[in-house]
């Protein structure tokens, strides 16, 4: 057994088994840690069994994980769920369903969408926007305007 | 074994080590952010030292600079995919900070800033159904 077949094999056993075992449990942002592991793993392994079995053409393959790879991971991360964690039903949000805050700023610019900037004196023109805090003053149930998340436990009781 | 050779094993060694370490601490490591600390060095280092092995033991030309492209790519993608989990994870955090949704999860326990809308969600003017009249 030559060194580049040891490494395949301690690659093989050692790193990618772990990691794909890791990619099948725990939250969202575990798997996904695990799974950017599993494609960082899988170039390393394509280059060691290139050489270890004398067929350059296996290089291509790694270069072409090595491209791809990040860009399947930022896609997945981009597509993660924003809100409870995993949530089975809450995939990739749309255009409409994203929550104003951190739709429209650039990647690195976004604030975070439940940074509420404005406590006290933007209560009426942010009533849209903060939907358990966002209650008329008389009445005791919501608005019919209000978005259908984040209906948690805010201030719908009137924060004693 | 001439010393290109050695060169490559030395190299393979040392990637596929820190390949090892980082499946380990991937397991083993309990919080979100620092699970981030065991992939960044298994793609800005360990493959990168696995594909230079590889570029050291073809010997100079056109496979071993596609192989040296590999190891850049590699590196690079790692540090930008590191950062996109990061700041998936900080979105997620403030979500469930502003949610309320804390502790659902066994390993997701953002630090305790502030309870959800605790601090003076009232204007003064007397907000909602005032519970105690």
């Amino acid at each position: 057994m030559t060194a580049w077949q040891g490494a395949v094999l301690a690659l093989l056993v050692g790193v990618l088994a772990p990691a794909t075992a890791a990619v099948c449990r725990g939250t969202a942002h575990h798997r996904l840690a695990a799974l950017s592991l599993t494609s960082t793993t899988a170039t390393a392994l394509l280059v060691a069994l290139a050489q270890a079995s004398a067929r350059p053409s296996y290089t291509d393959v790694a270069l072409l994980a090595a491209v791809l790879g990040p860009v399947g991971m930022l896609t997945f991360a981009r597509c993660l769920p924003q809100g409870a964690e995993d949530t089975p039903g809450t995939d990739c949000p749309g255009p409409a369903e994203r929550p104003p805050d951190g739709a429209g700023p650039p990647l690195g610019s976004a604030p975070l969408p439940g940074t509420d900037r404005s406590p006290g004196a933007g209560r009426p023109t942010a009533a849209g926007r903060l939907p358990g805090a966002g209650h008329p003053p008389g009445a005791g149930q919501p608005s019919d305007a209000e978005p259908p998340f984040d209906a948690g436990p805010s201030a719908s009781d009137g924060g004693a | 074994m001439s010393v290109r050779h050695l060169c490559a094993v030395v190299l393979l060694l040392a990637g596929v080590g820190v390949l090892a370490l980082s499946a380990v601490a991937l397991l083993v490591l309990p919080r979100p952010y620092a699970r981030l600390h065991a992939l960044s060095p298994a793609a800005s280092l360990g493959t990168p030292l696995v594909v230079l092995a590889a570029a050291a033991e073809t010997g100079p030309g056109r496979a071993a600079l596609k192989l040296l492209f590999i190891a850049l790519l590699s590196a690079a993608g790692g540090a930008v995919t590191t950062m996109a989990l990061a700041r998936a994870q900080l979105r997620a955090d403030g979500a469930a900070r502003r949610t309320g949704a804390v502790g659902r999860s066994p390993d997701h326990t953002p630090p305790p800033v502030r309870p959800p809308d605790s601090p003076s969600p009232s204007p003064p003017g007397g907000e909602g159904a005032a519970p105690g009249t």
